[in-house]
């Protein structure tokens, strides 16, 4: 795996070092490192981190420019050929349903030249071999994806980065020593130029900007006058409008006072005239009232005054004819007195002149009778007349007041069309004179949205400025990291996880090896043990001693050979394939590159071969040491030994015979029982290692999904947006039980030296989040509450960091305000690291608010389909969601890598078991032949079979039961090594082996100690007393 | 009818292709009590007939009556518990376990019996009673001889079977087995049964068997047999 991967990385060209400056690399920069001692070549190249918009999701992407160091591997598609082109990691595709030719929208103007790239390739790259991308400021935190673009695309001033190729670091594996000195060798020569390289881009920096910051402010002067000018002329132009706006609503206002008073008086004219018109209608009525009253109608007055007129006018002739005649009368009757006065008078005379007179006096009084009835008719003529005339004036004063009416109708019309005519120009006046005001309170508006603009711009442009100043006094000194692929989150995981797989290669081998040297040296000695005779044989035909010895040793070598050969087959390429491909579900690595290595050949092959031909060499050489005439005879059997036991009466005597008889057996056959213990310790602690590991990885995802976690679903707010809003809505779906608001961000943690990068999570509801988080002590009930002043850190981080309850460490957050806290407790966590606090605690820590980015909610149970789509409807309702995710999504993933490790579990099983069965039946067997005569002997006194097998098999039996016994704990310690050097950095694994994994380890370490057992039964069985017996002779 | 009875007993063994017949209708029979002394040359069937005997094998043909008993139908099982109740086996190099001292060797026979002997006493009768609870290895051969002996006797059996007992001792001691086989033999009553080379001893015997080329060719009865003291070879 090493061999693979270090190939990979030479052939993909991948950097030996990288710079990073926190001000960027320019040319001069690259100059530099060029120039510098053991660099073969130096490749400035771009990188930024991103937001990427796809269909439903906002995700941090990493930005690259494609170089010619840390070539990337084609999956699918093709390479880039031009500038608006982009190929993405295989993952992207794979989780995102987007095809090759896809566009991919980036929100990135100030770095990349085009915001939409088409996706032509799927690509693997040497830096990104884990899932893990590494950590970004955007976002949640988390980089997602990787996008190559070529370097054009890119419209950055100066280089991000510089990738270094070591001179001749090729050649050597950068699993080696030696590569990692050469490394720092360099490291340490561009540590030297970094400090020059680094003033002078500060200045450069410094200058640039002050330079920038300079114009900035000038134009911005500028613009303000320029501004201000625009706005004054605005103002007064509003002010000339709104003065004339104003003369003309008083002049309009004067003009409809004066109008509407001339409307009055017109009005109380027609009044007046209506008024008199009314009165004098009145009195006409009265005076037609009065006439009709008198005539019965006007008519009627009218004919009977003209009637009496006309009578009147007769009678006053007739009275003028009296009259007249009465004169006449008068005049004669003086002028007969004035002629008799004249004539004597007589009495007669005088008589007559006193009787004429007497009739005179007659005559003139009925003339006067006759002028007081001229006159009385007169007067009543006068008064006929004049009533006539006053029907006449009646009547021509009816039409009068009709004309008068009519006219004043026409008035009164004329009036008010005059009045409208003139109240509608004053209104129009009005509504013009409202416009002109609107206008004006328009432009006042205007004017001041354009103050405020104007000011608001300046505000920004003062505020831009200031940041730009404070941005300028900020520029700290610029850093250069200096990492080589140590850093690299995947290369650097993948050379931890080789080591792992490095150090388990150490222990398994050893177990194996310690094991397969104890068999063969039995079996060897065995084997050399039983041609006893044909060695006595051989030897007393005069072969030399050598020569026998070598029959034995060539016989063991070639055996060793052959299965040394199986077996290094076996392990080039089948275990290292089986592991390989457990790893390549969590590395985007090459296919394994199989190396037949000639030092593990040699060294595994030669401590196999030196094993046996040692044992079988000391064997023969223990044997050929005798004489030939002993060694045609049986080896006299090992003698009988008291053991510590029997020293011990109170145990000893109280053992049953057979016990005793068991015991020293036992401690007879030291390298049995030792053999038989190891082998069955072996195969336990394996067995019950594997399973232990399969129990602590299988357990991790329930146990962190479940036990702990309690929640299923995650919804990731989009940037800035809050949860607290979406949770009602959240509360209104039924297939939702119940959420919580919680704020996660990546945040650093640091004790000493180490360095962990956690999610840090704080609840919005601190009593609450035991239901959606349980925060405990493994092993322990007591749920924690986070407190203020509070702060918990998770179990494998605790451990990583060293850190106990209590102890000081140092948060960061992703802008770098540092904070010391003291941990209050260390909870129990399997998968990730994270730190939990009280938004109060947060708050007196960091002094900012908090703002809950993520919702966690509990649900009913969903399939993946309904998983599916409901997240699907959460992301199509609500803008403000960035993401859904289940915790059963985790949970298949893993199901995967579950898989795996089963397969691994069952080489280590099977393996396991084979070792027990091969230790165990070579075991019997030797012990059968050893001790073929003994056991003939028992048989011969009459055991049976049963108790022949017991007499053999109870030393196994008890042999085999502490072998359990010790492999129960040594399976304990061997799964706690295990899940130690096979933990990733990120898990913890539950170490607690479930006593189920102990039964079967157990049983099936019975299990293969039964069939030997049967096998040894049957061998037993067959045992041949005379030939035994015989054998002797 | 006598306690023994070997009638037209053959054994054959086959070796690779080649039949060897062991032993060809032998017959023979012994008394109970008797001290029976089996010589003959190498080959001659001795051991297996006395193998037959002791139930440790099974007859080709022919019939072996013990008591009354049909052995040679017995099955496994039924000549294991033949042999643990009724046999007592000496063998020429004692085949004692090395790994159990002296009465710790007897008490692995008498514990698998019915009646047995307490192994202290018999250890006393052999005469070991100061080397009981020495191993296998600290003893002389003639001492291992007698653990062996009283092992087998130990189990009070019905048949002690002796095959060369003093095959691999000196003289002496040799004598001193002989004697404390003839002991058991009579004290105890019970039937002793001898294999040897050594034709001298014959006359101690209650009956002596000749064997040759798997038969039993004579069978002399010796009236009055003599104490082992008193003959020299």
């Amino acid at each position: 795996m090493k061999q693979t991967i270090d190939t990979y990385l030479d052939d993909t060209e991948t950097m030996d070092i990288q710079v990073l400056s926190t001000l960027g690399i320019t040319q001069e920069d690259v100059e530099a490192l060029e120039n510098i001692e053991g660099v073969e070549k130096v490749i400035p190249a771009y990188s930024q981190d991103v937001i990427i918009q796809t269909t439903d999701k906002e995700y941090v992407a990493k930005v690259q420019s494609i170089e010619e160091a840390n070539k990337v591997e084609l999956v699918e598609g093709r390479m880039l050929e031009n500038a608006n082109e982009c190929v993405i990691d295989t993952e992207y595709l794979e989780n995102e349903n987007h095809k090759i030719g896809d566009t991919i929208f980036i929100d990135a103007e100030d770095c990349l030249n085009t915001q939409e790239l088409t996706i032509v390739g799927t690509i693997n790259s040497p830096l990104y071999l884990t899932r893990t991308k590494g950590t970004s400021k955007l976002g949640a935190g988390t980089i997602h994806y990787i996008i190559y673009v070529p370097k054009e695309a890119f419209n950055l001033e100066v280089y991000t980065e510089a990738y270094i190729i070591a001179e001749q670091a090729k050649e050597i594996s950068f699993f080696d020593k030696e590569y990692e000195e050469k490394i720092e060798h360099v490291k340490d020569e561009i540590e030297k130029i970094s400090e020059e390289r680094k003033d002078l881009r500060y200045e450069e920096v410094i200058g640039e900007a002050n330079e920038k910051l300079q114009e900035a402010e000038n134009t911005l002067a500028e613009e303000k006058q320029k501004a201000e000018e625009e706005i004054q002329n605005a103002e007064k132009e509003l002010e000339d409008g709104r003065r004339e706006l104003e003369e003309g609503e008083q002049e309009l206002n004067q003009n409809e006072q004066n109008a509407e008073r001339e409307f009055q008086n017109a009005e109380s004219l027609i009044e007046q005239a209506e008024a008199e018109l009314t009165q004098k209608e009145t009195e006409l009525n009265q005076g037609k009232q009065a006439i009709i009253d008198q005539y019965g109608s006007i008519d009627n007055a009218l004919t009977t005054l003209q009637a009496n007129q006309a009578q009147i006018e007769a009678g006053i002739q007739q009275l003028n004819q009296s009259k007249t005649e009465y004169e006449g009368k008068i005049e004669k009757t003086e002028q007969l007195i004035s002629s008799l006065q004249q004539q004597e008078q007589t009495p007669e005379i005088i008589e007559q002149i006193q009787q004429l007179q007497f009739a005179l006096a007659g005559y003139t009084e009925a003339v006067t009778t006759i002028n007081n009835m001229i006159t009385e008719q007169n007067t009543n003529l006068s008064a006929v007349k004049s009533g006539i005339e006053q029907i006449q004036v009646l009547l021509a004063g009816e039409t009068q007041i009709a004309e008068g009416r009519q006219e004043l109708e026409n008035q009164k019309s004329e009036l008010e069309t005059t009045k409208r005519q003139t109240r509608n120009q004053i209104a129009e006046a009005r509504a013009e004179i409202e416009e002109g005001k609107k206008e004006i309170e328009e432009g006042q508006k205007e004017l001041e949205e354009g103050k405020k603009e104007a000011d608001e711009k300046i505000a920004e442009a003062e505020k831009e400025i200031q940041n730009a100043k404070d941005e300028i006094a900020e520029i700290e000194e610029p850093e250069w990291y200096i990492l080589d692929r140590d850093t690299n989150m995947g290369i650097a995981s993948f050379k931890q996880d080789t080591d792992r797989i490095a150090k388990i290669g150490e222990v398994f081998p050893i177990v194996f090896f310690i094991v397969a040297a104890l068999i063969s040296l039995t079996s060897m000695t065995r084997m050399v043990e039983e041609q006893r005779e044909k060695i006595g044989t051989l030897k007393a035909l005069g072969y030399p001693k050598g020569e026998i010895a070598l029959k034995y040793i060539i016989y063991a070598f070639s055996a060793t050979v052959i299965g040394g050969i199986i077996g290094l087959v076996v392990g080039f390429y089948t275990i290292p394939r089986i592991i390989y491909d457990m790893y390549r579900m969590m590395y985007t690595t090459p296919e394994l590159i199989i190396e037949f290595n000639l030092i593990y050949t040699f060294v595994g092959l030669g401590l196999a071969v030196a094993c046996t031909c040692l044992a079988t060499a000391y064997a023969s050489y223990k044997e050929l040491k005798e004489m030939p005439a002993t060694l045609m005879r049986p080896k006299s059997p090992k003698l009988g030994k008291r053991v510590i036991l029997e020293k011990i009466p109170f145990i000893w005597n109280k053992l049953k015979f057979t016990q005793k008889v068991t015991v020293r057996n036992i401690f007879r056959y030291k390298k049995r029982f030792l053999m038989t213990i190891i082998g069955i310790f072996g195969c336990t602690s394996m067995i019950i290692a594997g399973f232990g590991l399969k129990d602590s990885i299988s357990s991790m995802i329930p146990s962190q999904y479940g036990k702990i976690f309690q929640y299923t679903m995650r919804t990731d707010m989009k940037e800035g947006e809050d949860a607290s809003q979406f949770i009602s809505t959240l509360a209104e779906k039924e297939e939702v039980l119940d959420s919580i608001a919680v704020n996660m961000q990546s945040i650093e943690i640091t004790k000493g030296e180490k360095t962990e990068e956690p999610q840090l999570i704080i609840p919005k509801e601190v009593d609450r989040l035991s239901e959606f988080i349980k925060l405990k002590e493994r092993n322990k009930d007591e749920i924690f509450l986070l407190e203020e002043d509070n702060i918990f850190i998770t179990e494998k981080m605790a451990r990583l960091l060293d850190v106990k309850e209590g102890d000081e460490v140092i948060l960061k957050d992703a802008d770098n305000n540092e904070v010391k806290a003291k941990v209050s407790h260390v909870v129990e966590n399997y998968l990730m690291h994270y730190v939990y606090m009280s938004p109060e605690t947060y708050e007196k820590l960091f002094g900012k608010t908090v703002d809950y980015n993520v919702v966690l909610s509990k649900t009913v149970e969903f399939s993946e389909e309904q998983e599916e789509e409901f997240a699907k409807d959460i992301l199509d309702h609500n803008t403000n969601v960035s993401g859904v995710t289940f915790t059963s999504s985790t949970t298949t993933l893993y199901d995967d890598v579950m898989n795996n490790l089963s397969y691994v579990v069952g080489v280590l099983i099977v393996s396991a078991g084979l070792l027990a069965f091969v230790v165990l039946y070579n075991l019997s067997n030797v012990n059968i032949s050893e001790r073929i005569r003994e056991l003939a002997s028992i048989k011969v006194l009459g055991f049976y079979d049963g108790e022949v097998y017991r007499y053999v098999s109870r030393e196994t039996i008890i042999l085999t039961i502490i072998g359990i016994l010790l492999g129960c704990l040594g399976g304990y310690l061997l799964n706690m090594y295990l899940i130690q050097t096979c933990e990733l950095n990120e898990t913890m694994f539950d170490t607690t082996v479930k006593l189920a994994s102990y039964l079967y380890g157990i049983a099936i370490t019975v299990f293969f100690t039964i069939i030997v057992n049967i096998f040894t039964y049957f061998a037993l069985k067959k045992i041949n007393m005379i030939e035994a017996l015989k054998s002797v002779e | 009818m006598a306690y023994i009875e070997f009638k037209n007993v053959v054994k054959e063994y086959t070796m690779g292709e080649v039949k060897i017949r062991a032993l060809n209708e032998t017959n023979f029979q012994i008394e109970k009590g008797e001290l029976v002394v089996i010589v003959g040359p190498s080959g001659a069937g001795k051991t297996s007939a006395l193998n037959m005997l002791g139930g440790m094998d099974t007859v080709t043909s022919g019939e072996i009556i013990i008591d009354g008993k049909h052995i040679e139908k017995y099955s496994p099982k039924q000549l294991t518990k033949y042999r643990r109740e009724d046999i007592g086996f000496v063998f020429q190099f004692y085949n004692l376990v090395q790994n159990l001292t002296a009465i710790e060797n007897v008490e692995l026979a008498t514990e698998i019996c019915k009646n047995p002997l307490d192994p202290k006493k018999v250890l006393e009768q052999v005469g070991l009673k100061d080397r009981m609870k020495n191993f296998p290895a600290q003893l002389s051969g003639g001492e291992q001889q007698r653990v062996a002996i009283a092992r087998a006797i130990a189990k009070n059996p019905k048949l002690l079977l002796c095959d060369e007992p003093t095959g691999a001792l000196d003289y002496n001691t040799g004598k001193q087995i002989l004697k404390l086989l003839q002991d058991t033999c009579r004290k105890n009553n019970i039937t002793v049964i001898i294999i040897t080379h050594n034709g001298a001893i014959a006359p101690t015997a209650d009956k002596v068997i000749h064997f040759k080329n798997g038969m039993a060719y004579d069978i002399v009865k010796n009236e009055n047999p003599i104490p082992i003291e008193n003959i020299e070879w």
